[in-house]
């Protein structure tokens, strides 16, 4: 029997970057395909400890949908051994809402994903300046729970509490309750 | 078919390909450090319709975020 080999061409290491976590890609992502004309579909490879270990163009569509062949999604995870995966997209209309394919796409690749142990973390729709995770919108359904409440922290932060919600008043504030309410009386002990 | 782990090899490769050139011959050189721009440089340049709608980028190119410890 001829000896089988299963190669990667390029790797390629970017320096002077740093993503630690998977919430990290998302701004990474952002700058990389979000200001771009055509519709790229990207996947990050994450080990166990939940770091990023590369990342993986498996598609270059048109301006208006990218195929995505989940081959190329499974083969680069099962070179790295790698648990756990997110994907991205972006919409180089801006608009991040998903479209049916999204959907669809979706539930396929998670799908493929489930038979080979592969935990999707998300699927997250970029442009610019906005992005749409899957994870947050309960789209998808990761194992990993602690990233789903780090990133609907991350997509809702009016609703969870991020940096952003700091900046609101406390609902007390607001309503200004406590400029207005009476003081109340309160009875004094006479002394015996 | 099995297939020994040891079979399976990732290579670290040379340059980027650039449009229309071929991949044989590069897997043995040296692998290039990419900046963050200079790979966003190169996404850009295949930021372009083809006629075909069809992926014209080459996917058998892997970047890397981290250096996988295998100690």
């Amino acid at each position: 029997m001829d000896e089988t080999r299963i190669k990667l061409v390029n790797i390629k290491p970017i320096d002077n970057i740093q993503i630690t976590k998977p919430t990290d890609c998302i701004d990474f992502m952002k700058r990389t395909i979000g200001d771009m004309s055509s519709e790229f579909f990207a996947v990050i490879y994450l080990n166990n400890a939940n770091e990023p270990m590369c990342f993986h163009i498996v598609s270059k569509g048109g301006w208006k949908a990218a195929l995505v062949d989940p081959k190329e999604v499974f083969t680069t995870a099962l070179l790295q051994e790698s648990p756990k995966i997110m994907f991205f997209h972006n919409h180089p209309s801006g608009h991040v809402e998903p479209s049916m394919n999204d959907y669809s796409t979706t539930n396929k690749l998670a799908s493929g994903a489930k038979i080979f142990e592969i935990d999707v973390l998300d699927h997250i729709i970029v442009s610019q300046n906005d992005f749409y995770s899957f994870a947050a919108h309960d789209d998808i359904d990761p194992d990993d729970k602690d990233y789903v409440t780090t990133v609907k922290e991350l997509q809702n932060p009016l609703v969870f509490g991020s940096d952003k919600a700091k900046d609101i008043p406390p609902f007390h504030e607001s309503l200004n309750l406590f400029d207005t309410a009476p003081e109340i009386d309160t009875p004094k002990r006479r002394r015996k | 078919m099995v297939m020994k782990m040891s079979d399976i090899e990732l290579s670290n490769g040379g340059a980027a390909p650039r449009k229309g050139e071929k991949m044989e011959g590069k897997g043995n050189e040296e692998p290039k450090q990419l900046t963050e721009e200079e790979m966003h440089q190169l996404l850009k340049e295949y930021d372009k319709p083809n006629e075909e709608g069809l992926c014209d980028f080459p996917t058998d190119i892997v970047f890397v975020l981290k250096e996988q410890n295998n100690g």
